[in-house]
């Protein structure tokens, strides 16, 4: 019934290829691919000033962004077992994005790596919120995702309040919040690398007690997991990797709603498996994203997180209406 | 070790849920090698019982030890699950996977972070699935399955635990008629092969048939306890479960049986 892994996982990683020498080459400037191999390999290149200045580290940031948003929202739907949620629908993405712009209000200058910690404030905020505040709904998945929904607009009128009444850089902090990898370079690599090197290992070493908390927390904790202490790490690793996705290129919607999703259904339900292939997805997924908002309509730049949302909302609204364990 | 060694033995065990007192200072050895069937009337603290047994909830005071002196509650949960697995009353199968790898889940307290399968490993589930009845359904999806069957998948799964002792709440509540005499037929086997087999149940007439002994609980206590054919009685029945019948041998295992008598009023309303 299932596709073979070893077959996922190379349709995965051809996929990722080809949208990464794309995502090189295309732009102002197109790069064939064969000039992208010399250019990486030599500095006299006519393209390599280009090539690593602006597209490698913007390639490598999508990449890792993604990645980390998709291996949040699959650690999310699978601790709390709600096929509903994800970083952004239950509003742990904006309540970062509201801690960054409240950083970014009320202390302008505040150095850059500042954002990662004001972010995962925001994120752990918002997840502490949201979890007190559905206590009571965590076996009604809809409900518990409407309630993070609205923490979402919440935070999202917060924001848009904060952006209003004081005149920061409108602009900048707009394509912030959209999420845009646009501009971002080598400097903003260490926002997000060092987490994912350290939490991707830690959610594989996860991966088969979760597999068993698929069957029930009775059943799990009969066959001596502690679920108490699983959840909470899983939680804790989860809302870390979102809140540093966010610290880099804002939030980046629905990308952490539909990796798992996709990797499910093609391979079924052992964690080992589905974190990596996760992982790859969400870094196709938010790639692809900013190579066509930056080639649909040039020279117009749009932000990767509309594109993603306009597939991923479509696809919510679809997982609501086919749900039926209200 | 003498014969006489209970395999669990509960201690003074106190269990609240908020202020509320659910078990107090409940003290019960249970044998080893015998089904053991906890009855009483809804609310009495035999799910709960048994759910403290398997360390899904922590007792207030008290304690149980499996064997002489092994405590539940101070050994790692993986030891314990070497001991003794629990079938809970409703058990949550996941989408798209097959019968033996539900099965192998059951290996997991003696598997390392990764949850590699070893050679004796993939023996010990095929003997499961084996001894439950479920080797034919080995490669089929969960999905498919009927009630009955996926039942004896989750016991198959309980035995790849390789544990002494078996925990069920209510094991028949989903299945037909014909479905639980197979169940408990199938636990009666187990049993024979010397699991100490411990269980919830509703139906008193099949608790009567298939456990040795009936631990018989009220509002957190023991009332009773001891073989069918002495503690379950008419007085009994009246007492703990405010139930008017008539006990009669059971024709077929002769074991004592309970029949509703039949009021008074519903007699003249027929008439």
């Amino acid at each position: 019934m299932k596709a073979q892994p070893i077959t996922v996982f190379a349709c995965l990683i051809f996929l990722l290829l080809s949208f990464s020498v794309w995502h090189i080459g295309a732009g102002a400037v197109y790069i064939a691919p064969a000039e992208i191999i010399s250019a990486l390999q030599s500095v006299n290149s006519e393209h390599h000033f280009i090539i690593n200045n602006f597209r490698l580290p913007r390639l490598l940031i999508s990449g890792l962004v993604g990645a980390a948003l998709a291996i949040s929202g699959l650690l999310i739907q699978g601790v709390i077992r709600n096929p509903l949620a994800s970083p952004d629908v239950l509003g742990v993405t904006s309540g970062a994005s509201l801690a960054v712009i409240i950083l970014a209000v009320f202390w302008p200058h505040a150095p850059i790596s500042y954002i990662p910690a004001a972010a995962l404030i925001g994120g752990f905020s918002a997840t502490a919120l949201l979890l007190f505040l559905a206590r009571h709904l965590l076996q009604r998945p809809a409900a518990f995702a409407l309630v993070g929904i609205a923490l979402a607009a919440t935070f999202g009128a917060a924001i848009d309040y904060l952006l209003v009444v004081n005149p920061l850089e409108i602009n900048t902090a707009m394509l912030w919040l959209t999420g845009s990898v646009w501009g971002r370079n080598w400097q903003h690599l260490p926002l997000i690398a060092p987490w994912l090197a350290v939490l991707l290992p830690i959610a594989m070493l996860l991966a088969y007690r979760l597999d068993l908390l698929a069957l029930g927390d009775d059943t799990a904790s009969s066959l001596g997991t502690n679920v108490k202490k699983l959840r909470l790490l899983s939680i804790l690793v989860a809302i870390s990797l979102a809140s540093a996705a966010v610290s880099v290129c804002g939030s980046i919607g629905f990308v952490g709603l539909i990796s798992p999703h996709l990797v499910r259904s093609l391979l079924g339900q052992r964690h080992l498996l589905l974190i990596p292939a996760t992982a790859i997805t969400g870094a196709i997924l938010v790639i692809s994203a900013d190579l066509f908002a930056r080639i649909l309509m040039p020279p117009i730049e749009l932000p990767a997180g509309i594109l993603t949302a306009f597939i991923g909302a479509p696809y919510f609204i679809f997982l609501l209406c086919r749900y039926k364990n209200w | 070790m003498s014969t006489t060694s209970p395999a669990i033995n509960i201690k003074q065990l106190d269990v609240k849920y908020g202020n509320k007192q659910i078990i107090g200072k409940l003290d019960l050895a249970i044998k080893k090698g015998k089904i053991t069937a906890l009855i009483g009337p809804n609310g009495c603290g035999k799910s709960t019982l048994l759910k403290s047994i398997s360390r899904l909830i922590k007792p207030s005071a008290g304690s149980i030890f499996l064997g002489a002196d092994l405590d539940i509650l101070k050994c790692p949960s993986k030891e314990i699950a070497k001991q003794l697995a629990l079938l809970p009353q409703v058990t949550q199968s996941p989408e798209g996977i097959t019968v033996s790898t539900l099965v192998a889940f059951g290996r997991a307290p003696y598997l390392n972070q990764f949850g590699m399968l070893k050679a004796a490993d993939h023996r010990q589930i095929a003997l499961a699935m084996q001894q439950a009845g479920v080797s034919d359904l080995a490669d089929s999806y969960i999905d498919q399955l009927s009630g009955g069957q996926l039942q004896r998948v989750w016991i198959a799964l309980v035995l790849a635990q390789d544990t002494d002792i078996l925990l069920l709440d209510e094991p028949t509540t989903y299945l037909d008629i014909c479905h639980q005499f197979e169940l408990l037929e199938l636990l009666q086997q187990l049993n024979d092969s010397g699991k100490t087999i411990v269980l919830v149940m509703h139906d008193l007439n099949q608790a009567c048939r298939y456990a040795d002994e009936l631990v018989i609980m009220r509002e957190g206590k023991i009332i009773d306890i001891g073989t069918p054919q002495t503690v379950f009685t008419e007085t009994m029945l009246s007492e703990v479960f405010n139930f008017d019948a008539i006990v009669i041998k059971d024709p077929e295992a002769n074991t004592p049986m309970s029949i509703a008598r039949t009021r008074i009023n519903k007699r003249s309303k027929a008439a």
